[in-house]
């Protein structure tokens, strides 16, 4: 996490099998975290350039969360979707619950 | 290939238990048709029905994730589907290769279930020889079958598809779902979070989202359904047909947009005409018992809990029995009620373990079918009492023994062709198995109309090994004496039997169920094994009996009569061994005091008892001090709870609270045999130690 860039990179897999324990969670809990201190003042970006796998219980993860930033006042938004990504998101019918931005892959 | 993306929690095992079964029952399904199928006219509804179930697993596999499984059936369902559609014909090796990839199939699925070591070269082999089958490039997915045109009339589908919180522990993969959806017509998907709840409060193990989806095609609302079969039941599923006259909307769905949705997994075309009972794997419900599945372990906690009651109930009757019955009339008739209730209780609760034993049987067709045709010879298998039901602890271990027993007929009974035709024989053997209930037992034959056991040969090898057996034994002595360790006279070890290794495991194992073999042969006309097995193996009807101070139930089922034998009728023969004479026949008086050692028990059986019973043929008379009441009771393992007493088959709990063993009849009279031997070789020279 870059609390400068505001940029929380994801890697790996975000699945049933790893999401209660994935660093990942961890990184968006200790964001808002952050957040909510007053620390960050610009836009969250969620970066997915390094994600081998999301499925639902990954993509309800990321939905809660920017659920929660919104109410904060953030505008967050999703970054570096690969088009398979953004395949499942539409085949799941969950393609509104985020904004997308393009942001080039800069190692983060 | 690659096996399930991602490791999963322990407890999704639980919830894919319903899709490994289900997925069994279907290679089960489609080995018995493919084994029944004569590829010259191959029967359409069978090819349906194979395909179907192919199909099934496929569908299965791609929403828990398994996606070995999901690669393999998907080429044989490609091949099915063109088997029945009469695009390729069916041949004996087609059918081979589908046979072979169920067992790759099967394999995997124990491979997911039990962690099996998976043969993955045999995967592969498969994979490949499906795929050259199909005339595809080698690590092509094959492409879909072309939609043929569909009489169905398009239609637009609402679909409210509201899962439990469970499914994703379960395993279930949304998206695959939605992507069968996809590849039935065009389909939109939206998906709410209606109470989502705060990020610190959100368990991500659980499905939180509802969806509502449409979808145009030329489709049906059972086919719709049958998609969602493992992952909805009726209230998360809600489907409306939104209008039926949907001309505007084309016969075809248009093609998917290109990785919009995958056809690994996808449901095709071409099964949309699929109306017959069951299409799809899915359990019809119009006219169909309802059933739910439910683990072993609690059926057998259930089991042991009914019989604890069961000695509960014994213990207040026996309690009631010291009351005076008029004084007590109330409490007398409650007593009676409760020991019905119980029984009836514990029938039912007994009888959800007892299943049918064409599921082993089923087995055979393909056994035999290959093991024939290894050894060159034409076999027919006949089954008889498919449906005769048995203790699932029972099914289970039997499978073993007959399987042996088959392989036995087949390598050793059954001539070849050429050696019937010299017989005068039909060319073709015949083997056949069946079973029936034989009052409290279960009885299975495997025949067969082959040669038949060779007396000669049988003590020639007997001599060999140095098993003591003289010209003078009975035919059924001799046949006997094929249970000895190692005993084979096979001409030549095969890689079908022949080892010596079997006929005595056989014996062992049916024994220690509780059961007992007999075997009959004629020479040039055949063998037939008999298998006898306690219906079930927790509860009997018995009658309990006193021997001086101990008390022994009998197995009802066994006993002919009982009688107090006149002092004339007793007879004592050469040896020193006491016969009763019953209407012409004389039989054996057994004292059971005798051959379980107990003291202060009577020693004249005029002045006794004796009860007739019948072990699978055999009849003896057991001598006992008084009858003293017909009950149920519980069996309780004494090899569990103390250590094996011969001659018995476990002990029980009575009312009063006391143990009593529980005779095994054929075990009694052949404890009793070897003890009369014990003595006239005490006595006599000629016999070996």
């Amino acid at each position: 996490m870059d609390m400068e860039s505001g940029r929380i990179v994801i890697e790996g897999e975000l699945s049933i099998a790893t999401v209660a324990d994935q660093v990942s969670a961890v990184r968006l809990r200790h964001f808002l975290d952050g957040v909510e201190s007053g620390s960050f003042q610009g836009r969250p970006l969620v970066d997915l350039a390094r994600v081998e796998d999301i499925d639902l219980s990954g993509w309800q993860l990321l939905a809660v969360w920017f659920r929660h930033a919104r109410r904060l006042g953030f505008d967050p938004a999703l970054v570096n979707v690969r088009e398979e990504l953004r395949r499942r998101l539409k085949i799941l019918g969950l393609a509104r619950e985020f904004a997308m931005a393009d942001v080039p892959e800069d190692g983060a | 290939m690659t096996g399930r993306k991602g490791s999963s929690p322990s407890d999704l095992s639980r919830f894919n238990g319903v899709f490994f079964e289900e997925s069994s029952e279907h290679l089960e399904t489609m080995e018995r048709l493919l084994l029944a199928v004569d590829p010259s006219d191959p029967c359409q509804e069978d090819l349906h029905a194979i395909f179907r179930a192919a199909h099934s697993i496929k569908g299965g596999a791609g929403v828990f994730g398994f996606s070995d499984l999901a690669e393999v059936t998907h080429l044989m369902e490609s091949l099915l589907d063109r088997l029945r559609n009469r695009e390729i014909p069916l041949t004996p090796d087609l059918i081979d290769l589908v046979l072979e990839a169920g067992d790759v199939l099967g394999g995997l699925l124990a491979g997911h279930r039990e962690g099996a070591p998976v043969d993955r070269a045999a995967v592969d082999e498969v994979y490949r020889r499906l795929e050259d089958s199909l005339g595809s490039a080698k690590g092509d997915v094959p492409p879909s079958v072309p939609i043929p045109p569909s009489d169905l009339p398009a239609r637009r589908f609402s679909i409210d598809f509201h899962p439990p919180g469970d499914t994703l522990k379960r395993g279930i993969r949304i998206e695959n779902l939605f992507n069968e959806l996809a590849e039935l017509g065009t389909l939109t998907v939206s998906a709410d979070f209606p109470d989502l709840p705060d990020f610190h409060a959100f368990d991500p193990e659980l499905c939180h989202a509802r969806w509502h989806l449409t979808l145009e095609g030329p489709t049906t609302e059972e086919e719709l359904r049958d998609i969602f079969e493992f992952v909805a039941d009726e209230a998360e599923l809600e489907i409306r047909v939104e209008g039926e006259d949907a001309g505007a909307i084309p016969a075809h769905p248009p093609a998917a947009q290109e990785g919009e949705a995958g056809t690994l997994f996808g449901r095709r075309a071409y099964d949309r005409d699929e109306t017959a009972p069951g299409a799809f794997g899915r359990r019809g419900q119009e006219g169909a018992e309802a059933s739910i599945r439910v683990g072993v372990a609690k059926v057998d906690q259930l089991v042991n809990q009914v019989g604890e009651l069961v000695i509960t109930q014994a213990m207040l009757t026996q309690i009631g029995e010291g009351l005076d019955p008029v004084q007590f009339e109330a409490l007398h008739r409650a007593l009676l009620q409760l020991e019905r209730s119980t029984r009836e209780l514990q029938e039912s609760v007994m009888s959800i373990r007892l299943v049918p034993i064409g599921g082993v049987f089923s087995r055979f067709p393909r056994l035999v079918r290959e093991v024939a045709a290894k050894l060159g010879k034409e076999v027919e298998l006949r089954t008889f009492g498919e449906g005769t039901e048995l203790d699932k602890g029972l099914i289970e271990k039997i499978a073993d023994p007959l399987t042996h027993l088959v392989r036995n007929s087949l390598d050793h009974g059954i001539e070849s062709p050429e050696a019937r035709v010299a017989a005068g024989k039909n060319p073709m053997g015949t083997v056949t198995l069946r079973a029936s209930q034989v009052g409290g037992r279960i009885v299975i034959e495997v025949a067969d109309d082959g040669a038949g056991l060779s007396r000669e040969k049988i003590l020639r090898k007997a001599a060999a090994l140095g098993v003591a057996a003289g010209e003078d034994l009975s035919d059924e002595e001799v046949w006997h004496l094929i249970f000895a360790p190692g005993f084979s006279t096979a001409e030549a070890v095969t890689d079908v039997s022949g080892r010596g290794v079997g006929m005595d495991v056989v014996l062992k194992n049916v024994q220690a169920l509780g059961g007992r073999v007999q075997l009959a042969s004629e020479q040039g006309r055949g063998a037939r094994f008999t298998l006898s097995l306690p219906l079930t193996l927790a509860i009997l009807d018995g009658l309990s009996v006193r021997v001086g101070g101990e008390k022994f139930i009998v197995p009802l089922n066994a006993i002919l009569e009982s009688f107090q034998p006149a002092a004339d009728d007793l007879k004592t023969i050469r040896g020193g061994s006491l016969v009763v004479h019953v209407r012409g026949d004389y039989l054996p008086v057994i004292s059971l005091h005798e051959i379980f050692g107990i003291a202060g028990a009577g020693e004249r059986p005029e002045e006794g008892i004796l009860v007739l019973v019948d072990a699978e043929g055999e009849r003896a008379a057991l001598f006992v001090d008084e009858l003293l009441g017909q009950h149920q009771v519980v069996i309780k393992s004494l090899e569990t709870n103390y250590r094996k007493v011969e001659g018995t088959a476990g002990a029980t709990i009575l009312g009063d609270g006391k143990v009593a063993f529980i005779i095994d009849v054929g075990a009694a009279i052949a404890l009793w045999r070897r003890g009369r031997e014990r003595e006239r070789c005490s006595t006599a020279e000629e016999c070996n130690p």
